[in-house]
Parts: structure tokens; sequence; C-alpha cells
């Protein structure tokens, strides 16, 4: 800076000067502060539709915004103070100076023999109206309204309430996320005819739950669900057990137990069916596994808090190991009488 | 604190001489304050002026008042085709000195007196109008090999008529630019004519009326006008003013690219700025503003770009395309 500016000659508009800089400044951080946070909000909301529609991973999509973090770190540390000739353009809007600071600015600058016949007076007027504005209320630079940040935060928080909902890992959403919606809309009145919705499934016996017929390999981070029987393949009438036994084969099938097979809401045979069988709805809900966020909202798995312990582990295969639940008589007789009409048994 | 400055009386002094000049060109020449006041501050910053206008509304009238109200003598030249370069610059006569002997000497025509009204100028010969060249510009000139000075101050109003172009030479390119100034002479108001009537209906005010500023004094306030800060940031914005006019370049205002053919010179970048620096201080500032550039872009700029043939075919008015280049630069900044 020259020596010059050090004098006591244009010392008020080099002070009305530096407080508008640091105006600017400031307002340039609000700035940068508003835009961040608007992309901050976005990638929350954008993070948390991933995560209810595209199985995405609610950690996983926070952490987007790690990189908007780092960038706005980034702008907020090397912002600099701006010229100030800048800081003099803006006073001169601010204050109607017509250039006047511009002008005494360019002057203080200069080395006096380089200076203009009027600069002299051009910077004694300019001290005089920096002196006279420096006392308005508003002296600086326009204000920095943070209130700009409500909508970006607002936007945020409906984002991060996004993130808590359930995610997309297990039910009707991991149906959707699986591309396996035809099943869930499918209005084939054939394939319904043929096969329960739900079925009994015997542990251990390949047979019944070929490979070649299980659902496709739920993915990665899917819901674990008992692979439905072959639609042409009719149970044989010799399976048909009576109704205890299909309830002990039921509760003691730990790992397939009853599937809920394609059953799902939008379903209107089985929704018709688990109007009459609620139970049927609960069980389901008993023997699906753990999703990717399981024990989330609304996948109550019939275990509290106490019986962590005994809460179903995926195993290796995808499979899951559900306890054996005790259904008291009453409940026996109406499965198996459920079971029976279903299957035309006398 | 600024009105006990030596500078501050100065400029409070030379607003008070300027609404005089004003207020008494107003006088005789009503409803074109505009006009007057372009003129001012041409003569004021040393340039030439060409005004453009229908017959009738003025012009010449207009610089013999002007003459009148500075006490300058005023040398009019009426501009025919058959009017010689000679004519303008003076020739060399036979003269008998008082020993009997015979020389030739000098005899200096009316480009030799301060103040030259140049009616008609389109209706001179190009050689004509080139001789006005060299007298403009370096204010000499050169006859039978020798370079004569012309007087300080030198001004050269010519006036022109827009339309009755048959048998007219337009101004080329070169000309125009230099003149400081191209003024366009409106229509008055109805309010404006009634006054005219009032004013000289059966008289000429022009003719009477006294000087009001000395030439000493005009030379002055040219000179304070010199000493005026033009900050570098208010220079780069004349320059991007003038950028602008150029069509094809990055800073090419939109319009500017599809009106015009050429854009202004460099020396309309100066004439922006001297211009600039009288405007503000009639304002009463020590500094020019970007705004005094606003105030003077039309008639520094509307002779100095050259619209292109589609827009002429068109109908477009260089004026309306001027004002919308302005009006982006004045965004811009």
């Amino acid at each position: 800076m020259d020596r010059s500016l050090t004098s006591a000659r244009g010392a008020p508009t080099l002070r009305l000067l530096g407080s508008v800089r640091n105006r600017l400044l400031a307002r340039k951080l609000c700035d940068s502060a508003v835009g961040s946070a608007w992309a901050g909000a976005l990638l929350v909301i954008g993070g948390g539709i991933a995560h209810l529609a595209i199985l995405a991973d609610s950690g996983r999509a926070t952490l987007w915004l790690a990189p908007m973090l780092v960038a706005a770190t980034l702008a907020i540390g090397l912002a600099r103070r701006p010229s100030l000739e800048r800081a003099a353009r803006e006073a001169d809007v601010r204050f109607e100076g017509r250039g006047l600071l511009v002008s005494a600015l360019d002057q203080l600058l200069r080395r006096p023999a380089d200076r203009a016949g009027m600069a002299e007076f051009v910077i004694a007027s300019a001290d005089a109206a920096a002196t006279a504005w420096r006392r308005r209320p508003s002296a600086g630079a326009p204000g920095l309204r943070p209130v700009r940040l409500y909508a970006p935060l607002f936007a945020c928080s409906f984002g991060l309430f996004l993130h808590a909902l359930p995610g997309a890992g297990s039910g009707h959403s991991a149906a959707v996320a699986t591309g396996r919606t035809s099943e869930l809309t499918s209005r084939d009145p054939a394939a319904h005819s043929k096969e329960p919705s739900w079925k009994i499934l015997t542990e251990p016996d390949p047979v019944s739950t070929p490979p070649s017929h299980t659902s496709p390999a739920p993915s990665a981070g899917g819901p674990t669900r008992a692979a439905p029987a072959p639609e042409d393949e009719p149970l044989p009438e010799a399976a048909a057990p009576s109704s205890d036994a299909i309830v002990r084969q039921a509760t003691s099938a730990g790992g397939k137990g009853i599937a809920a097979g394609d059953a799902e809401p939008s379903d209107v045979s089985s929704q018709s069916r688990n109007e009459h069988t609620p139970l049927a709805v609960d069980y389901r809900e008993t023997v699906r596994g753990p999703g990717r966020h399981g024990g989330g909202v609304g996948e109550f798995d019939g275990l509290g808090p106490a019986d962590e312990g005994q809460r179903p582990q995926p195993s290796p295969a995808g499979s899951v190991d559900v306890p054996r639940l005790e259904l008291g008589p009453d409940l026996r007789a109406y499965i198996g009488a459920y079971l029976r009409e279903r299957r035309g048994a006398p | 604190m600024t009105q006990a400055h030596p500078a501050g009386q100065c400029i409070d002094s030379f607003r008070r001489d300027f609404d005089r000049i004003e207020r008494a060109l107003r006088g005789i020449i009503v409803g074109q304050e505009t006009l007057i006041r372009d003129l001012l501050t041409a003569i004021l910053a040393g340039g030439h002026v060409l005004l453009e206008g229908l017959p009738g509304l003025g012009k010449t009238y207009l610089v013999k008042g002007l003459a009148n109200a500075v006490g300058l003598s005023l040398a009019r030249v009426q501009c025919t085709p058959d009017l010689m370069p000679l004519d303008i610059i003076g020739s060399e006569l036979l003269v008998t000195t008082e020993s009997g002997e015979q020389e030739l000497r000098f005899r200096a025509g009316p480009l030799f007196a301060p103040l030259v009204l140049v009616d008609e100028i389109n209706r001179a010969t190009p050689r004509t109008q080139s001789a006005l060249l060299e007298a403009m510009q370096e204010r000499q000139v050169t006859h039978a090999g020798c370079k004569r000075d012309l007087p300080a101050p030198f001004w050269v109003l010519a006036t022109q008529n827009p339309i009755e172009l048959e048998g007219t030479y337009p101004l080329p390119e070169a000309q125009l630019d230099r003149f400081f100034f191209k003024c366009n002479v409106p229509y008055p108001s109805d309010e404006a004519l009634l006054e005219i009537v009032d004013v000289s209906l059966d008289e000429e005010p022009a003719d009477r009326l006294e000087p009001v500023l000395s030439v000493e004094r005009v030379l002055e306030m040219m000179r304070l006008a010199r000493e005026i800060v033009v900050a570098d940031a208010v220079k780069r914005d004349a320059v991007a003013l003038v950028r602008r006019t150029h069509p094809g370049g990055p800073e090419t205002s939109s319009l500017a690219n599809r009106h015009l053919r050429y854009g202004a010179s460099p020396r309309a970048l100066q004439t922006l700025l001297r211009a600039a620096r009288v405007r503000s201080l009639v304002e009463g500032r020590g500094h020019v503003a970007p705004e005094d550039l606003s105030a003077v872009a039309l008639p520094t700029l509307r002779h100095r770009v050259l619209l292109s043939l589609e827009s002429r075919v068109e109908g477009a008015d260089v004026d309306r395309v001027l004002e919308g280049i302005v009006h982006e630069w004045e965004h811009a900044r």
C-alpha cells in the first residue's frame, strides 16, 4: 500500500472503505453459506429419497454430504476480502456517491506528483462524505439477511426426516427395489388358483424348494424371503396332513416355516384371505428376515429388547432362523381348519 | 469544508458561469435545452460540433447567439458545390506596398476566426470538406506549402440538413470523426413553439444578445475542465462502453452485433472522457462519474458508428441502438 494511504488525508475514506470491505466479505461468506446449505439440503433430500426408494444405504447417502462440506469449508477458507476498488464501487452505489469514493481512492493510490489538479478537492470531498456516511446507522453494505438460511435448513430437516423413515430394505419396498413389481401387481387368476399365496415349506426338503424354483436371488441388501413353490407343481394329496400336523410343522420349521409366497396387499385374492386370516400376515411378518434395516419401524419381529439374543440372524445362505412360536390351541385349530378349507379337504 | 476549498470555489464559479450562458441561450432558442447543454459542453471541451436538423429549427441562429454570448467573432461559410478550399483558407493577393513595390500577401479566410459557422457543410465538395480536416484536427492550415496556425480558441460549428440530399456530398467517416459532438435538432414542443412566437416574432433576440462571458473566461473554464479527476475505473468503464459498439468483439453488445457495421473509434473514447469532465463540472463535481459518460454518450457516438445495410433497410435508428447499448453497459457495470 502506498505511504500516502497512512496519512491523515484520506483516512476517513479508507476507514469507510475498510468497513465496507468487511461487510462485503461477510456477505460473501453468508452467500456461500446459503449456497452450501441449499446444496446440502438437496443432497440430504436426495439421499433420503434414495434411501426410501432405491435401496440405498441411509448412512452412505448421508456421506454424500462430505464433498459438499469440504467444498463449503474450502470456499469459506479461501474467501478473500474484496479489493478496495470493489468496496469503493459498492459504497458509491450504496451512498449514491456518484463515483466520489472510486475517484478519491484512485487518487489516494497515486503518488502526489501524479495526481490530477482536482485530486485534493476530491479527496477532501470524499473524506467529508465518508465521515457523514459512517454516521448512518446502516453504514457499510447491504444486510446479510441470514433469514435466507431458514429455507435450506428446513429442507435439510425434511431430508433428515426421510432418512428416519424405514428404508427400502424390507417388504413391499424390497419387491419394488428388486424389480419384482410385476409380481405385486399380477392379476393372473390361474397363477393364484394353482397355488396358495403362502404355503408350508418343509425345512430341509430340497425337493419342495428346488433351486430352480426359488425366487430370484435376493439382492445384497435385500430381504430374506422363503422361496415360493413352483406354480405348476400341485401339492400332493398325501402331503395333506392334519391341522395339528400342519401347525406343528409350521411352527417347528426353523428357518423356513410358512412363507408368504407372493401374497401382497396389492393382490386381491390374498387380500381377501388375509382379511379372514390376519394371522397369516402376522406370521409372515414374523418369518420375514431382518432386512437391511431389520428391526425398523413396522418390522415387528415378535421379539422385544430383552430377546435380543434370540433375534433371528441371517444365515450365510440368506435364510433366517426363526425361533419356534407357541400358538394357542384355538389358534392352531383355526389355522388347521382354514388350511383344510383351502385345500378342499373334508 | 469542500465549499471552502479553492477547487470547490472554482467549481462553483464554473457552474455559475455555465448557468449564465445557458440561460442566455435558452432565452433566444426556446425548447432546445438538451441541444444547448450539449453545445456548451462541446465548446468548453474544445470540440467541434455538427448540428443536424431540418431547416428552420434555429441551428444557425443558435450559433450566432453563442458567438454573441461569449463575445467571439463569428465567420460564416455558406457551403455550395462551387466553394473552393482557398475560399475558406484564404489566398495570396498581389498588393502594392507603401513604397510602391508589389508583393504577395496572405489574406486569411474565414477559417481564421475563432468561431466558424460552416452552414450546410454537406453541400460543399469533398475537396472543400477535406480542407476542413486539417483545420479541425491540427488547428492549422497549409497554404502554398506554408503552415499557418489558427487562432485559439477555435471552434467549427457545422450544420447539415438530413433531407434534400440530392446534389450533396455526405461527409466521409474520417471527417465525421473530427466532430466532437453530433447534435440532433428536434422539433420543439407545442409550448415551445408558442414561446418562440412570443420571443422572436418581430425581431431576432440573438442579434441583441450581450456577451455574458469573455473569451478569457471561456479559456479558463476549459483549463479547469482538464483538471478534473478521471479514475482508472471510470476510464475502464469508458473503454468498455466503446468496446461494446464494436461488432464481433468479445465484449460487444448484441445490439451492436445485429445493427452496427463499424464501432466507435479511439477518438470517441477521448471525446467521451473530455465531455464527461465538463459534464461533471456542470454537476458540481471534481471527478467524473459513470453517469457523466452515459449523459454524453449519444452525441459522442451517434456519428461514429455505422449502421449495417440491413438495419438501414429495416429503418433502424442509430440513437435507439446506442441507447440500448448504453443501457446494457449501465447494467453490466
